[in-house]
């Protein structure tokens, strides 16, 4: 092994690892919910431009107005091409003692929360998250907001069993 | 022993209606200086404000008093607490009734604190904090200094030590106490190059905005006259630059060693049983009290001098919402032996484990804090070419040679060591941090890679606690990932608490 545990007995093959893991996806309806709400926005914007273009006169508000919305929406489809490809990054996986999530493209995060270190757990589920049967489970811990972790894009009722399971575990201990 | 019996409920000090009404007048006074302040020049000017005749203001004043005397009465009589069974109790609210239930197993500190106003009319404020958002902290504006220690002492003692502690009374200990001399080094060495940016940049802006005056009174030649300067006009420029920053730095020294005099004014260390106890303060004193496994983490932090003469300080890290706080929950002046002889007490099992067992980031991250140091100094070079005459590409070169230096220094700073209990992280560039965090206090951990990292296979590790984030920069992934599990595993597999 490696010098970093010279200090250590322990075999560290025993213990158990995060690389050996069968991660799972999320939902595929989130990836449709997302590209939906870029597109929307966008569509928004477009239209804007386009209004602007055709009631202002003045051609130097008509230019920097023009140019503004065309920044965002540039911003908004790297943002969405991004989404894309970095959506099967989007992964969980549960053990024995914690949970895992992972996304991310082109920085990915990997978090490890122990069942342990959860405080409480939320599930939230807005109107349009609903309509794609698709549902966010926020875990928090005690630690400095970032130390939560937030898992979207959960199929409902996936969601809501790991809720359960969760629960189960931090009130009734394992 | 007792005469006052905690367990039935009580009020705070009749002199707390004084305290509340005078906070409450001081930070409405706060609020409306400025309307207060153009309203006094205005009447000093005219008869009236704004159609008001001055009587009547005055009349406002004094009836807004009242109210605010009226509100601290009222907020005084429904203010009750006491303690029963292992629980704090606190019921207060004049129209809404609010019941606070505290278990004195979430108690990470007690804190009394004692401001001017307070030593005038002679009582204490005691401020009891758990783990939480800012509601969680419970403040008594006013007890007598008895009341307050038996109460502090109370809240540390649950029904089973109690039995078995009822008839020791052990003094307590002084631990470690603080010299004058001491405070006076510390404050000398301080770290004066963030306030000197700080007062440098005041002044600059200060020459700019009143340059018409100084080229008016020709106040640059007078000074050049006075300092016996010759007619170089390089030299002149240079030498009246260097006494402004002269100036700045010896005002800052003086500032900052002040404030280290009189906020760590006769620092006490006490050791109790249970309890550690922190006090220091000369015109607001205030006392810490905490059990050392309510601590998060711990911070040691020095420099090149300060290790000469011998000054580290020791920062207890709690889970704490109030940030300015915190900060002073800091015991200066320890010496080398002090500090590690402390660090153990705090830190059951702590092992120093030594430089040789010493971890590294991998050596690209010079290459990143070298990226990161060059932006931050082209950046500063733009902004002093513009503002001083005599910057020029000379200075820039040097600049430049001065990040090269800084990257050295700060990568040797950040290193890791950890073993069965603790983790040990260095960081800081002029000043030598060490961080050391208990491994059963993690809260989670996060495994970070982005694109420029992946293609080394390399990762940063993010660690966080209750009261923090501890990272270790660009390591090898497999290295990170060992990391995290190994501390996972030691997490998981005790069944102890983070607090």
């Amino acid at each position: 092994m490696s010098q970093i545990f010279s200090n250590t007995q322990i075999d560290t093959k025993l213990i158990p690892q995060l690389e050996a893991l069968d991660f799972k996806p999320i939902s595929k309806s989130y990836l449709k919910l997302l590209i939906f709400q870029r597109m929307t926005a966008l569509t928004i914007l477009i239209l804007v431009v386009i209004c602007v273009n055709f009631i202002v006169d003045e051609p130097e508000i008509r230019m920097a107005v023009t140019g503004v919305i065309v920044f965002f929406i540039l911003i908004l489809l790297i943002g969405l091409v991004l989404s894309v490809l970095g959506f099967k990054r989007r992964k969980y996986a549960i053990r024995y003692q914690d949970i895992i999530y992972a996304k991310g493209l082109l920085i990915h995060h990997k978090t490890i929360v122990p069942f342990k270190r959860i405080q409480h757990l939320e599930l939230h589920q807005s109107f349009l998250a609903k309509k794609f049967d698709v549902a966010t489970l926020n875990i928090f811990t005690a630690g400095e907001s970032g130390g939560d972790l937030k898992i979207p894009g959960l199929k409902s009722e996936t969601a809501e069993r790991i809720n359960q399971f969760l629960s189960s575990k931090i009130n009734g201990g394992d | 022993m007792e005469a006052i019996d905690l367990s039935t409920p009580m009020r705070q000090s009749s002199k707390g209606i004084l305290i509340i009404f005078g906070y409450r007048l001081f930070s409405f006074l706060k609020k409306t200086f400025i309307l207060l302040l153009a309203s006094i020049v205005t009447l000093l000017k005219k008869d009236t404000f704004q159609t008001v005749k001055p009587s009547f203001i005055i009349a406002g004043f004094i009836a807004l008093m009242l109210i605010l005397l009226a509100i601290a009465i009222l907020r005084y009589l429904h203010f009750k607490f006491f303690l029963r069974n292992d629980e704090f109790h606190l019921k207060t609210g004049i129209l809404n009734k609010e019941t606070t239930i505290l278990s004195k197993s979430k108690i990470q500190n007690v804190y009394i604190k004692e401001t001017f106003l307070h030593r005038l009319i002679g009582v204490v404020a005691l401020n009891i904090e758990t783990a939480g958002d800012s509601k969680s902290e419970i403040e008594i504006n006013a007890l007598d200094k008895s009341t307050a220690n038996l109460l502090k002492k109370k809240l540390f003692q649950t029904i089973q030590s109690e039995e078995a502690r009822d008839d020791l009374e052990v003094d307590p200990e002084i631990y470690y106490r603080v010299s004058l001399k001491k405070l006076f080094l510390e404050g000398l060495t301080q770290n004066h190059f963030k306030s000197l940016m700080i007062i440098f940049g005041f002044f600059v802006g200060l020459y700019y905005e009143n340059k018409e005056l100084v080229e008016e009174y020709d106040l640059e030649d007078k000074i050049a006259n006075w300092l016996h300067l010759d007619d170089q006009l390089l030299a002149n420029i240079f030498l009246f630059n260097l006494v402004v920053l002269m100036v700045g730095l010896i005002i800052s020294i003086i500032v900052s060693t002040v404030k280290m005099i009189v906020q760590n004014f006769d620092l006490k260390v006490v050791e109790h049983q249970k309890t550690f106890e922190i006090s220091k303060g000369l015109i607001q004193t205030m006392t810490l009290t905490l059990s050392p496994d309510r601590i998060q983490n711990l911070i040691i932090t020095s420099n090149r001098i300060k290790r000469k003469l011998g000054l580290y300080t020791l920062y207890v890290k709690q889970a704490m919402v109030n940030e300015k706080q915190s900060n002073n929950f800091s015991i200066v002046g320890l010496d080398l032996n002090t500090v590690s002889d402390l660090t153990k007490i705090l830190a059951l099992n702590y092992v120093d484990l030594g430089l040789s067992n010493r971890n590294f980031p991998e050596p690209f991250y010079k290459r990143v804090l070298f990226f990161r140091y060059v932006i931050i100094a082209v950046v500063l070079n733009l902004i002093l070419i513009n503002v001083i005459y005599w910057w020029t590409i000379i200075s820039f070169l040097m600049s430049l040679l001065l990040v090269f230096l800084l990257v050295n220094k700060a990568f040797s700073k950040t290193h890791y060591t950890f073993d069965e209990s603790y983790l040990t992280k260095g960081s800081g560039l002029i000043q030598t941090k060490i961080n050391i965090m208990a491994l059963h206090k993690l809260q989670s951990v996060t495994v970070v890679q982005n694109f420029f990292q992946a293609r080394r296979g390399l990762a940063t590790l993010k660690l966080t606690t209750a009261s923090q984030k501890l990272t270790i920069p660009y390591i090898k992934k497999e290295n990170a990932e060992m990391i995290a599990d190994y501390f996972l595993y030691k997490l998981e597999s005790q069944h102890r608490d983070w607090m």
